[in-house]
C-alpha cells in the first residue's frame, strides 16, 4: 500500500520532458515541454472553478557555486489556467503578458501551459566570459493565489504542492 | 541611623511587592498578543487584502501560541500536582478552585462551541441549497441553450457560405469572403485546406492581417468529419464569440471558420452568469474547507478561551489562597514551635488582611509567652542545679520518696553512705531498697514505720550491721508536700556517726580514767607505805593479841591498795586507745588453744563446738584471745559453788552471701542475767558479783566494735548467754575443727 501510494505520488506533479536554450541571432531562447500530472483533487478544484496560478521561476547561475548562492538573473512569470463553465473551455492566462489562450480540453490547455517556447533571456548581462553558467527552471502551482479557505489544505495536503524540483541547462556561449 | 535602615528596608519591601505584582505582567502581554493576533487571524479570514497573504503565518503563530499557554498551563498544573503530592499548604484549595473554575468555564464554553458549530456548519450547508444549486444549473444550461440554437443556425449558415464559394480561384475567392463575412456580419471568415493552411481570410477589421486559427483539438474533431461550432471569449476576453468550423459540404478538401459576434447585451448577461456560475461552484466546492477554515478558527478562539481561563484561574486561585496557604505553613510551623513567624499584611482591607493581623498578633504573643517561658524555666534551672550543687556538697546523706514510698532523688552522700549505687534503684520502692543487702535491709525497716506513718520530724540513731562492721545513723524524716502530685513526699536525712560515737565514748572513758588515776591511784601508794609503815613500827612493840590485829589490819589495807591499784590500771587499759594489730586468722584454732587452757585446769566441764574451722576474719589474735579469756572467766564466775557448771562455747558461719559473720557464742549453766542488767550489760562497772571490776564485758563490747562486730547477751533456757559476731573476710585452710568436752577449775 505503501508502495502504491509511493508510485502514485511519484506519477504525480510536473515532468520536465525536454528543455534547453538556443541562440538565435545573438539572442538566447528558453524551450521545455512540461508534463502535468495533476492529483484528483487539484483537477476537482479546476473543474470546480477554482484558478490555479503556476509560477514559472527562471534563474542563471554561475556554474560551481551553490545553488543557493545569488543567481546573476531571474525572473518568475505566472501563468494561470481556469475553466469556464459557460463556454465549457479551459483558459490558460499570462498574468505577465496578459496572453490567452482557448482551449476545448483540460489536457491541451495543460498541454499549452506546459509549452514554453521563446522565452527570451537577457543578452545584457555582465557574464565573465571563463566561467560556466546555466539556466534553472522550477514551476510550482502557487498556494498563496489559491483561495483563502483552500489554502490551509494546500498547505498542509501533499497533493496539492505540485511542482519539478529544478531543471537546468547549459547557457551557450 | 536605624530610621534610616527602616526607610531603606520599607522601600526595598515596596519594590520586591511591586516586581510580585509585576510577575504576571508577561502572561498578560503573551495573551494580549496572543488576542491580537487571533483578531488578524479573523481579519485574514475575512479577506482583508493585506492580511489575507499573513494568513498562514498568523495561523502559526496563533498555534505556537496556543501550545505555549498549554505548555504554561502544564507546568502550572504539574506544580500544583507536585504541591498535592507533598501536602503543600493551600494546595488542596487552589486544586479545588482551579477545578471549579475549569469547570465553570469549560462547560459553557464548549455549549458555545458545540451549537456555534452547529450553526455554523449548518448555515454554510444552508447557502448551497440543493434548489439552489439546481437552479444555477438549469441558468447555465438555458443560456448554453439559448446560444446553441443560434449556433447551430449559424453552423447552418457557415455551411451554406461554403458552398457559396464555388470553385473560384485563391485570389477570386479572397474578394468573395470579403463579400460573404460583410453578409454574414462575421467577424473574421477564414477559408483553411484541410492541413490547416490558410487560403484566404477577411477581417471586419482591416488592421488585422493574421487570421485566428482553430487549435489542434478542433482540427482533430474536423479531421474525424464533425463540424465545430464553440462559444469563446474574445481576444480581449471582453464578450464572446461563436467560432464555427466546418467541412466543404461536398469534399472538396477545404475547411471554412466563421467567427459571429454576439449581441453585448448577450454577452454580458452571458458574462455574469459564467461569473456567478463560477463563483458559486467554487464556493460549493471550497465549502468543506470553508467548514474546516472556520472550524479551525473557533477551535483556536475555544481554546484560547479555555486556556485563558484556567491560566487566569491558576492565577486568581493562587492570589486567593496564598494568604491562607501562608496562614497554614505559618501555623504549621508554630505548631512546631516556631514563633517567630510573621506574615506579610495584604493591602486590601478585607477578611483575609483582618485574619493575617489577628495571626501576627497570636505570634507576638506566643512568642512573648515562650520568651516568659524560657526565662522561667531557666531560673528553675539555675535554681535546681544550685540545690543540687548543695546537696552534692553535703556530707550528709539525703534522700527523697515519694507517696508510694518509691526512691526520688539520692544525693552522693547518701550513696557513699550506704554504700550503694542508688541511681540504678530510683523509682524503686523502700521495700526493694532492702533487698541490696543487708544493711540496707535494717535501713529499710528503720524507715519504714516512720515513713508510712507520716511520722512529723522522726529522729532516730540507726545501728546497721554489714559485711564491713557495724556503722551508726543518725536518721531524721520529714514530709513535704508535692504539689504537682497533689500527694506527701518524704525527705530522709542521715548522717554517719560511727565515728563520732567512737570517739565521744572513747574520750569520756579516757577523762574518766585519767581522773581516776589522778584522785585514786596517786594517794594509794602513801596508804600502802604508811600502813607498812605502822606495821614495821609497832608490830614488834605491840602485845601479841594487839599485834595480830595490827597485823591483819595492815595486811588488809595493803592487799586492799594493791586491789585498788590493779583495777585502776585495768580501768586504764580499757580507755586507752585501741592498738589494733589486726591479721588475717582462723578463729577457730585460737578459740581451741584459749578452751585447751581451761580444759586442763578441770572443774567446770567445758564443751567445745567449733563449727567454723574454715572461716577466715580479720583479728587481734591477742586481743581475741582477751575476749575469750574474759567471757570464760565471766562464766566460770558464775558457776563458782557448782559441781555441776558447764561452759558451752560453740561457732558457726552465719549470714547471707554479702553480710557472712563468725557467731561465737559462750553459754552457761548458772543462775543467768539479771534481767534488769541486761540493758546495760556491756558498760563499765556493771555487775552483779561480789568481786570483779566490773569491766570485763565492756572491755569485750569494745573489742568487739573495734573488729567491727556487735555482741549481745540474752538468757537462755539453762542460762546466761553471749554472743558475738565478727565479719568473716575469706575462707581458711581449715586446721581446727574441733569438738571436745573437758572439765575446767
Amino acid at each position: 500500500m505503501l508502495l502504491l501510494c509511493a508510485m502514485v505520488a511519484q506519477a504525480e506533479g510536473i515532468k520536465v520532458q525536454d528543455g534547453g536554450v538556443e541562440r538565435v541571432d545573438g539572442r538566447y531562447l528558453l524551450h521545455a515541454r512540461l508534463d502535468f500530472h495533476l492529483n484528483p483533487d487539484v483537477l476537482e478544484a479546476l473543474e470546480s472553478g477554482v484558478p490555479l496560478v503556476f509560477d514559472l521561476h527562471l534563474k542563471i547561475l554561475r556554474k560551481g557555486v551553490w545553488f543557493w548562492a545569488s543567481p546573476v538573473w531571474e525572473r518568475h512569470l505566472r501563468f494561470q489556467i481556469r475553466y469556464r463553465a459557460l463556454s465549457d473551455i479551459y483558459q490558460v492566462v499570462g498574468l505577465d503578458t496578459g496572453r490567452l489562450g482557448n482551449y476545448a480540453t483540460r489536457n491541451a490547455a495543460l498541454a499549452a501551459l506546459g509549452d514554453i517556447r521563446g522565452v527570451e533571456l537577457p543578452t545584457t548581462l555582465h557574464l565573465s566570459p571563463n566561467a560556466t553558467y546555466e539556466v534553472a527552471l522550477h514551476m510550482e502551482l502557487d498556494r498563496e493565489s489559491l483561495p483563502l479557505p483552500l489554502r490551509l489544505i494546500a498547505y498542509l495536503t501533499p497533493a496539492w504542492h505540485v511542482s519539478n524540483g529544478w531543471s537546468q541547462w547549459p547557457l551557450p556561449k | 541611623m536605624a530610621c534610616f535602615e527602616r526607610v531603606e528596608s520599607m522601600a526595598v519591601a515596596e519594590v520586591i511587592r511591586r516586581l510580585r505584582r509585576m510577575k504576571s505582567l508577561p502572561v498578560v502581554a503573551f495573551v494580549t498578543l496572543l488576542l491580537f493576533n487571533l483578531h488578524l487571524l479573523s481579519d485574514a479570514v475575512q479577506k482583508s487584502a493585506e492580511l489575507t497573504r499573513w494568513f498562514l503565518p498568523l495561523l502559526g503563530i496563533s498555534v505556537l501560541g496556543l501550545v505555549a499557554l498549554a505548555v504554561l498551563l502544564g507546568v502550572n498544573v504539574v506544580r500544583l500536582m507536585r504541591r498535592y503530592r507533598h501536602d503543600a499548604a493551600g494546595s488542596r484549595l487552589t486544586g479545588r478552585m482551579v477545578v471549579l473554575f475549569a469547570v465553570l468555564s469549560l462547560v459553557p464554553a464548549s455549549i458555545v462551541y458545540y451549537y456555534s458549530m452547529n450553526f455554523l456548519m449548518r448555515g454554510i450547508d444552508s447557502w448551497f441549497d440543493v434548489k439552489i444549486d439546481k437552479a444555477m444549473e438549469n441558468a447555465l444550461e438555458l443560456n448554453q441553450a439559448s446560444l446553441g440554437v443560434n449556433q447551430r443556425y449559424l453552423m447552418k449558415y457557415t455551411e451554406r457560405l461554403m458552398l457559396d464559394l464555388g470553385d473560384e480561384s485563391e485570389a477570386a475567392l479572397a474578394l468573395t469572403l470579403d463579400e460573404l463575412r460583410r453578409e454574414a456580419g462575421a467577424i473574421e471568415l477564414t477559408l483553411m485546406r484541410d492541413n490547416g493552411k490558410v487560403l484566404a481570410s477577411s477581417n471586419e477589421d482591416p488592421t488585422v492581417l493574421v487570421a485566428s486559427r482553430p487549435r489542434a483539438e478542433i482540427m482533430q474533431q474536423l479531421h474525424t468529419g464533425a463540424n465545430y461550432v464553440g462559444l469563446v471569449p474574445d481576444e480581449a476576453d471582453a464578450g464572446l464569440q461563436i467560432r464555427v468550423v466546418v467541412h466543404h459540404p461536398r469534399g472538396r478538401e477545404l475547411i471554412l471558420q466563421a467567427l459571429y459576434p454576439t449581441s453585448e447585451h448577450v454577452s454580458k448577461l452571458s458574462a455574469e452568469l459564467e461569473e456567478a456560475y463560477n463563483r458559486y461552484k467554487e464556493l460549493a466546492y471550497l465549502r468543506t474547507s470553508l467548514k474546516l477554515s472556520f472550524s479551525l478558527a473557533l477551535f483556536l478562539v475555544l481554546m484560547f478561551s479555555l486556556l485563558t481561563a484556567l491560566l487566569a484561574a491558576f492565577h486568581t486561585a493562587r492570589k486567593l489562597v496564598s494568604p491562607v496557604a501562608r496562614i497554614a505553613a505559618a501555623t504549621r510551623a508554630v505548631a512546631k514551635g516556631d514563633y517567630d513567624q510573621r506574615l506579610p499584611v495584604p493591602e486590601k482591607r478585607d477578611e483575609l488582611r483582618f485574619l493575617v493581623s489577628s495571626f501576627n498578633t497570636m505570634t507576638l504573643r506566643l512568642a512573648q509567652a515562650r520568651d516568659a517561658a524560657a526565662r522561667s524555666q531557666r531560673k528553675v534551672e539555675l535554681q535546681r542545679a544550685y540545690l543540687q550543687t548543695v546537696l552534692t556538697r553535703l556530707s550528709s546523706g539525703v534522700m527523697t520518696f515519694d507517696d508510694d514510698l518509691r526512691l526520688r532523688t539520692a544525693n552522693p552522700a547518701a550513696r557513699e553512705i550506704l554504700g550503694v549505687g542508688l541511681d540504678t534503684y530510683i523509682e524503686h520502692s523502700l521495700e526493694e531498697l532492702g533487698t541490696i543487702s543487708a544493711r540496707m535491709k535494717q535501713f529499710a525497716e528503720a524507715l519504714q514505720e516512720p515513713l508510712e506513718d507520716n511520722v512529723h520530724e522522726w529522729r532516730e540513731e540507726v545501728v546497721l550491721v554489714g559485711g564491713d562492721g557495724r556503722q551508726v545513723l543518725m536518721c531524721s524524716t520529714t514530709p513535704f508536700a508535692q504539689p504537682e502530685q497533689g500527694s506527701v513526699g518524704h525527705v530522709v536525712l542521715f548522717d554517719d556517726i560511727t565515728t563520732f560515737v567512737q570517739a565521744q565514748r572513747d574520750a569520756a572513758w579516757a577523762e574518766v580514767a585519767r581522773r581516776l588515776a589522778h584522785e585514786i591511784k596517786n594517794p594509794l601508794t602513801p596508804i600502802q607505805l604508811a600502813a607498812e609503815r605502822l606495821r614495821r613500827k609497832y608490830l614488834k612493840r605491840m602485845p601479841p593479841e594487839d599485834a595480830g590485829v595490827l597485823d591483819r589490819a595492815t595486811h588488809t589495807i595493803v592487799q586492799q591498795v594493791e586491789a585498788m591499784k590493779s583495777m585502776v590500771d585495768a580501768f586504764s587499759d580499757y580507755a586507752r586507745p585501741p592498738r589494733m594489730q589486726a591479721e588475717p586468722l582462723e578463729a577457730d584454732a585460737l578459740f581451741a588453744e584459749v578452751l585447751d587452757l581451761y580444759r586442763s585446769a578441770g572443774g567446770v566441764v567445758v564443751e567445745a563446738d567449733l563449727g567454723a574451722s574454715e572461716v577466715l576474719i580479720e583479728a587481734d589474735p591477742v586481743r581475741l584471745r582477751q575476749v575469750l579469756h574474759n567471757l570464760m572467766k565471766n562464766a566460770l564466775e558464775a558457776l563458782e559453788g557448782r559441781s555441776d557448771g558447764r561452759v558451752r562455747v560453740t561457732t558457726r558461719e552465719v549470714g547471707e552471701e554479702d553480710a557472712r559473720f563468725l557467731e561465737l557464742r559462750v553459754e552457761d549453766n548458772g543462775a543467768g542475767f539479771d534481767e534488769e542488767l541486761l540493758g546495760r550489760l556491756f558498760e563499765p562497772y556493771v555487775t552483779t558479783k561480789a568481786k570483779g571490776t566490773g569491766l570485763g564485758l565492756a572491755i569485750v563490747k569494745k573489742i568487739v566494735e573495734e573488729h567491727g562486730g556487735i555482741i549481745g547477751a540474752e538468757n537462755g533456757a539453762e542460762g546466761a548467754s553471749i554472743v558475738l559476731r565478727l565479719p568473716v573476710i575469706g575462707e581458711g585452710r581449715g586446721s581446727a575443727s574441733l569438738t571436745k568436752e573437758s572439765r575446767s577449775a
